[in-house]
């Protein structure tokens, strides 16, 4: 039986393919934690997320030993990994573009793209981690050592790498880029202004009056740089915090989001559920700065010289 | 722009609520004459909550109700 075993894997191989997929799972259930605020917020969303790092961790741990054992047609699993995981973008687009008509705002499409290849390069995050692991432990057998200290190996290398990568992929948030203030609602006739900055005209009767004077909220998104206002004035970023903020409050009637041309301010009116202005601030401050509207300051800095 | 429901922002007007001194032309939208001022925010409020719109008041005393 023993023999039988020591011909179909080595325990070195089968230490490193469980270390590996151990390391890889790991990163990924430690990157969900991170991202609590984002989707998923289900136990299933979890078991579903998990599921598919443990298998991105087995492809990623299996790729050595199929080198070893000259099976390099194996790698080409790695082809197949990325295909699977591009299902995973698009099934989580379909997924969340489904759930837009149920929530109090639409998160809008930029949004869910960037949710979508979140969830994509989580996957990729959890083979790295794993290959990575893998292959730091191969060259721990290398140099003799021992299978404690090839475990040790992997896992401090495994480690590393996830630190490299979350470290790397982890985006801005409005917080960094803007200031974010509770601000004053006046009703004059018929208009909803913000400290006057006109927001709307769509609140004629005197009911819709008194909710948004009694029970609104706006904030205030202040750029600290002009060159800010272009990713905060973008369309799918408004929409994105809006969604945030509804999402964390609840939205009773009414939201509205305005951006003033002058002062660069971003506002955001709505009527919440719960009204917990630091949790709203909050949840503003760390909506993140989309993928599709980040621009890079510098490469936007023209290379054509004044004469 | 208004409530943030797409990209272009698309409302349309479902009624206009007016009082007899106000010439309105006939259109598609429903035309709804008040007796005076207070049926015809009674009014308008009634066609808000039906269609779930929104209400914007004219400088010229006319209601209209708008649905996004």
């Amino acid at each position: 039986m023993d023999g039988r075993a020591a011909t179909l894997i080595s325990p070195e191989d089968l230490l490193l393919i469980v270390v590996a997929i151990s390391m890889g799972t790991m990163a990924r259930i430690l990157v969900l934690k991170v991202d609590y605020k984002q989707y998923p917020s289900y136990p299933n969303g979890y078991l579903i997320h998990i599921v598919l790092a443990f298998i991105a961790a087995s492809i990623g741990a299996a790729a050595i030993p199929a080198i070893k054992s000259n099976n390099y047609t194996a790698v080409t699993f790695l082809a197949l990994a990325v295909q699977h995981f591009r299902d995973v973008r698009r099934t989580e687009r379909e997924s969340l573009k489904g759930l837009e008509a149920t929530e109090y705002t639409p998160r809008g499409d930029a949004y869910i793209d960037g949710i979508a290849k979140t969830f994509e390069a989580r996957n990729y995050f959890a083979l790295v981690v794993s290959f990575i692991s893998a292959v730091s432990m191969e060259i721990a057998v290398v140099f003799h050592l021992g299978m404690i200290v090839q475990a040790a190996v992997g896992v401090c290398v495994g480690f590393i790498m996830y630190r490299i990568i979350s470290d790397f992929s982890n985006g801005k948030t409005v917080g960094d880029i803007a200031q974010v203030r509770l601000a004053e609602i006046t009703v004059e006739g018929s208009e909803v202004l913000v400290e006057g900055i006109f927001v709307t005209n769509l609140v004629g009767t005197k009911s819709a009056q008194k909710i948004i004077l009694e029970e609104g909220v706006a904030i205030i998104i202040e750029p600290n740089e002009k060159h800010d206002a272009i990713a905060l004035h973008n369309f799918g970023q408004r929409k994105a915090i809006l969604f945030e903020a509804t999402r964390s409050l609840g939205a009773k009637r009414y939201n509205f989001t305005r951006k003033d041309y002058q002062t660069d301010q971003i506002i955001i009116l709505f009527v919440p559920i719960v009204r917990d202005i630091e949790k709203l601030i909050h949840v503003v401050k760390n909506t993140p700065l989309l993928e599709s509207v980040k621009k890079s300051h510098a490469v936007l800095k023209t290379k054509a010289k004044e004469r | 722009m208004g409530n943030e429901y797409a990209q272009v922002q698309t409302s349309t007007i479902i009624a206009a609520i007016v009082l007899a001194s106000h010439k309105v032309a006939g259109g598609t939208e429903l035309i709804i004459e008040a007796q005076d001022e207070k049926e015809q925010e009674k009014l308008t409020v009634e066609i808000s909550k039906a269609v779930k719109g929104d209400v914007v008041l004219l400088s010229n005393g006319i209601y209209l109700v708008l649905r996004g």
